[in-house]
């Protein structure tokens, strides 16, 4: 943890933060896990369109996105119509693995001004148990890594089912910071991201004035 | 460049945009003074009233044009030292025929411009992009019908030169035929595989073969016609600009242009088209640096380029709605007054664009090869000409054999319990429950397929017992006056109430199972499993099932409909389901049942064994799949007969041809291609696709057999024709709609 994104992690449990893990009950969440996979092959497509890397598109049109209550188990979270940003990607995850993608999890550091985050807080303060993801000058994202050959690596945001864009560095949006739970470097774009370090690939927002 | 004099043409800027508004922005913000002439074929292109130009011309529609005069006028600009940039495509490719190259005139020559046509463009052999799949729709229906099944019903029928129309079915890709023979006027019409990809492109300006400069663009958002409405600039990697410089020295390409390219997720970059122009999101590149256009008036006229810049910083654009004055010695053109129907007024830009067309290829009319006939069938038409009176549906005998002989035996002796599941073949008695019909199914060694109790008693009383009959469909306990026979060697339940009311039957069936509607598909039948307490309910009522009942998982969806790869997806969705079922009850899967719904060619090409095989490695206790040829085997093995009525003609060409068969006789005529021929000398000769309708014999306006034959000029009341694929469902879902008895 020496990158210079270190600055800006400004929760402590940002810091300590890894991938978001589902819990299990016991056969109520198996069948929850078998049922989301199932799920992932029916939507897949994959001899249709003979592509081996496509994302899990239907995640983000079967939930939306909202606070989750911590912890939370797999029967409980396919159940769920709301589910954060952990949530999306360990169904993600689950669901790049299932199909024999090499899948990580993965966590970015996002710009938003205050206009945004201000709605968001308020939505998530309804909810005390729910990870509090919303900083003043940057916001915590999860989002799912896939190796896609050699050391090279692209990162799915299954929340909103796009892939990133390693070239958008600032703005609303952008991504200051990468951390990557992959066991070895990859390259993401221009970036070498480190297994477990945060890499900082954009410029710092600007501390909000009184902060 | 103070006083240089330069014609921009293609200044709408609507919806779907020319790109000459954003090509004459971007030369004015190069060259402060220089002289912008815009140029439009109709007094509504809103470019006219942009106030980026200093003058306007507004040429009559290509329709009214004096070719010659307008080939004077142009030749007297350039001489006078003028620079033209044309940004239309069917312009492009008539001043590439009829002016000759000039310094000035910024467009292709003839010879680029056919290096780079729909659909098989030769120069994509210097490029490093695959080429989507797609043919010349001059081949037989039943060629293009194939080629839509192998991809998987997502297809693409594009125009010579541009417009595109996305197409899901067999009436649909006819209308959309339809509507772009009648705006392109010409049968010259390619259809195009889909690829899932980003829309992304390389635009370039060009002198003599040496690129000036180039850009890459990525787009951000894409209207509903799938235009650019934001974007994002970037470099050309070098691995492509390499081989596109190569490519464009080669083909000596002078101009703008645009190369359309496809990635999908898997990095695949695929060429989707080459526009012989600069695009319409042009300026966007412009507002990030990159000036294409001024890099093209400044290397044709041997000024300095403007140096190469790297980027700025705003390499991203959007396009927003502005209002602008229109100009006082330019008013708007009138909406022609409402039509009778509900669809609005509105504007005809490049409505008459089309009619440079025929300039461009006068040669004679397209002519489309008719269908092949295989021995059999060419053996079972001789048959034909001995029928009497018509319509007369007849089977083709010798069609009928052949297709039952595909058909493998059951193996002897069964499975082994390490191997994969045997496969057993169903005849669906819903596909043709004649005798006939029949006796080739047993004969054949196959199981029988129900969904009645009336086909129970069909099946039963052609010889079948009740332990090789496999009962399917929402409604199979119809009537309720017929005796349900129990000891069914399968019973696949539409619903779980279904499987919840078998449990409490007392039956004594061997196998029971469920349909399962996977999801993703849009079927009515089968029990839902997208939602996970649905899900759990299938779950319960599985497991509930008396422990010496096996289980089965049945799937259907059409593979003449989705298309091949789309079924196969289906089915392996289906078998990860049924392994899911096993896990959560703890009840073996023994049987997947695979319904019918195949093209006939596709029955061969279908890896069955493979798929059984795949099925096995998911599901160690599956002992059987079973297959359902349904149409497959039956739909080539009949045609109807029929003799024309009526021969109608327009202008002195046999426009329709009434005969005495009609939709009753062939419920499916608009749903599939039929081959169909005309008897000419005792003889069945194939009939390609042409011009002249034809038309059936009742009073319904939707009683349309074809939409268009090459029929003979000297085809008379009485000539005989044969629609043949006629089986199957033409055959048992025909109705008795304009003869003398009804049911």
């Amino acid at each position: 943890m020496r990158s210079a994104a270190l600055d800006i992690l400004e929760r402590p449990e940002w810091v300590r933060a890894s991938a978001s893990r589902l819990t299990r009950h016991g056969a109520c969440c198996d069948r929850a896990r078998a049922w989301l996979v199932a799920m992932a092959r029916s939507h897949d497509f994959a001899v249709t369109d003979g592509l081996a890397f496509a994302g899990p598109r239907w995640l983000c049109k079967r939930y939306t996105w909202g606070p989750t209550r911590w912890p939370i188990a797999w029967c409980e979270a396919i159940h769920a119509d709301t589910i954060d940003c952990g949530v999306f990607g360990a169904f993600a995850l689950e669901i790049f693995r299932a199909k024999g993608v090499e899948a990580h999890p993965a966590q970015v550091l996002r710009t938003y001004a205050e206009a945004s985050t201000t709605h968001w807080r308020a939505k998530w303060a309804a909810m005390p148990e729910a990870f509090n993801w919303i900083g003043a000058r940057v916001v915590y994202h999860e989002v799912t890594l896939v190796h896609v050959g050699g050391s090279v690596a692209r990162i799915y945001d299954p929340t909103d089912g796009v892939w990133l864009d390693p070239g958008i560095r600032d703005g609303h949006g952008a991504h200051v910071a990468v951390r990557s739970e992959a066991p070895v470097a990859v390259t993401w774009g221009a970036h070498k991201l480190a297994h477990g370090q945060w890499t900082q690939i954009g410029p710092m927002p600007g501390r909000p004035a009184g902060a | 460049m103070a006083n240089q004099t330069i014609f921009v043409s293609g200044l709408h800027s609507g919806p779907s945009p020319s790109a000459g508004l954003g090509v004459a922005r971007s030369l004015r913000a190069a060259f402060g003074t220089c002289h912008l002439i815009g140029i439009d074929y109709w007094a509504g292109s809103s470019g006219f009233h942009h106030e980026v130009f200093d003058d306007v011309w507004l040429k009559p529609s290509w329709d009214l044009l004096e070719q010659d005069l307008y080939a004077r006028e142009l030749a007297a600009e350039l001489a006078r030292g003028a620079c033209w940039v044309p940004n239309l495509d069917l312009e492009i490719a008539w001043l590439a025929r009829r002016m000759p190259a000039h310094r000035g005139l910024l467009a292709p020559s003839d010879h680029a411009l056919a290096q780079t046509g729909k659909p098989f463009p030769a120069v994509a052999r210097r490029l490093p992009f695959e080429l989507p799949p797609a043919l010349e729709m001059t081949i037989p229906d039943d060629e293009i019908h194939a080629f839509c099944r192998d991809h998987s019903w997502r297809v693409w029928i594009k125009g010579p030169y541009h417009e595109a129309i996305a197409v899901a079915s067999w009436p649909e890709l006819e209308r959309a035929r339809a509507q772009l023979r009648e705006r392109w006027q010409t049968d010259r019409l390619s259809i195009q595989a889909h690829v899932r990809g980003y829309e992304e492109s390389v635009a370039f300006a060009a002198v003599g073969g040496a690129i000036a400069d180039a850009v890459y663009m990525r787009k951000r958002i894409v209207t509903p016609e799938g235009k650019t409405w934001a974007g994002r600039i970037g470099e050309v990697p070098a691995e492509l600009l390499t081989p596109i410089e190569a490519a464009v020295r080669e083909i000596q390409w002078t101009g703008g242009a645009e190369i359309e390219l496809l990635r999908d997720v898997d990095g695949r970059l695929w060429l989707n088209e080459w526009n012989p122009r600069f695009p319409a999101w042009v300026h966007g590149a412009t507002l990030a640096g990159r000036n294409l256009p001024a890099a093209l008036v400044c290397r044709a006229l041997g000024l300095p380029s403007p140096a190469a810049r790297p980027l700025t910083g705003r390499v991203e654009f959007t396009r927003v709605v502005l209002e602008v004055p229109v100009r006082a010695e330019l008013p708007l053109p009138l909406l022609p007054e409402p039509e009778h129907g509900i669809a609005g007024a509105v504007g005809k830009y490049g409505a008459a664009l089309s009619a440079i067309v025929p300039l461009l290829a006068p040669e004679d009319r397209v002519r489309v090869a008719p269908p092949q006939v295989p021995a059999e069938l060419a053996a079972d038409l001789r048959d034909a000409a001995a029928v009497g009176a018509t319509p007369h549906r007849l089977m083709f005998r010798r069609t009928a054999e052949a297709a039952f002989a595909g058909i493998p035996q059951p193996a002897r002796p069964p499975r082994r319990a390490a191997g994969p599941a045997q496969l057993r073949f169903a005849y669906s008695l819903k596909t043709c429950p004649d005798a006939e019909y029949l006796a080739l199914a047993r004969g054949a060694g196959m199981l029988a397929e129900c969904i009645s109790l009336l086909e129970v008693r069909r099946a039963l009383e052609a010889g079948w017992s009740a332990g090789d009959i496999v009962l399917n469909g929402p409604g199979k306990w119809w009537p309720s006056s017929e005796p349900a026979t129990d000891g069914l060697r399968a019973v696949f339940c539409d619903s779980v109430e279904e499987l919840e009311r078998l449990q409490t039957s007392g039956r004594g069936d061997r196998m029971w199972g469920l349909r399962l509607r996977v999801p993703g598909l849009r079927s009515r039948f089968g029990v839902a499993v997208d939602d996970p307490g649905a899900f759990d309910r299938v779950c319960t009522a599985v497991a509930a099932l008396p422990p010496e009942r096996q289980l089965g998982v049945h799937v259907h969806m059409a593979g003449t409909l989705v298309g091949i790869g789309h079924w196969r997806d289906v089915v392996e969705s289906a078998v990860v389901w049924a392994a899911m079922l096993e896990a959560s009850t703890g009840r073996a899967v023994r049987v997947l049942d695979l319904g019918g719904g195949y093209h006939p060619d596709d029955l061969g090409r279908i890896p069955f064994a493979e798929i059984a095989a795949f099925a096995s490695s998911r599901l160690a206790s599956l002992n059987e799949v079973y297959v359902e040829p349904g149409r497959a085997l039956t739909q080539a093995t009949m045609g109807v007969v029929t003799s024309v009525l009526d021969v109608r003609r327009r202008g002195g060409q046999i426009d329709e041809v009434v005969v005495d068969a009609c939709i009753a006789e062939l419920p499916l005529a608009q749903v599939y291609p039929h081959r169909i021929f005309l008897f000419t000398g005792g003889r069945a000769v194939p009939v390609a696709r042409g011009p002249v309708r034809l038309l059936g014999r009742i009073c319904m306006e939707d009683d349309v057999l074809s939409p268009g034959l090459e029929l003979p000029s000297n085809i008379a009341v009485g000539d005989r024709l044969v629609l043949s694929d006629a089986g199957a469902y033409e055959r048992t879902m025909s109705y008795a709609f304009g003869r003398a008895g009804y049911p």
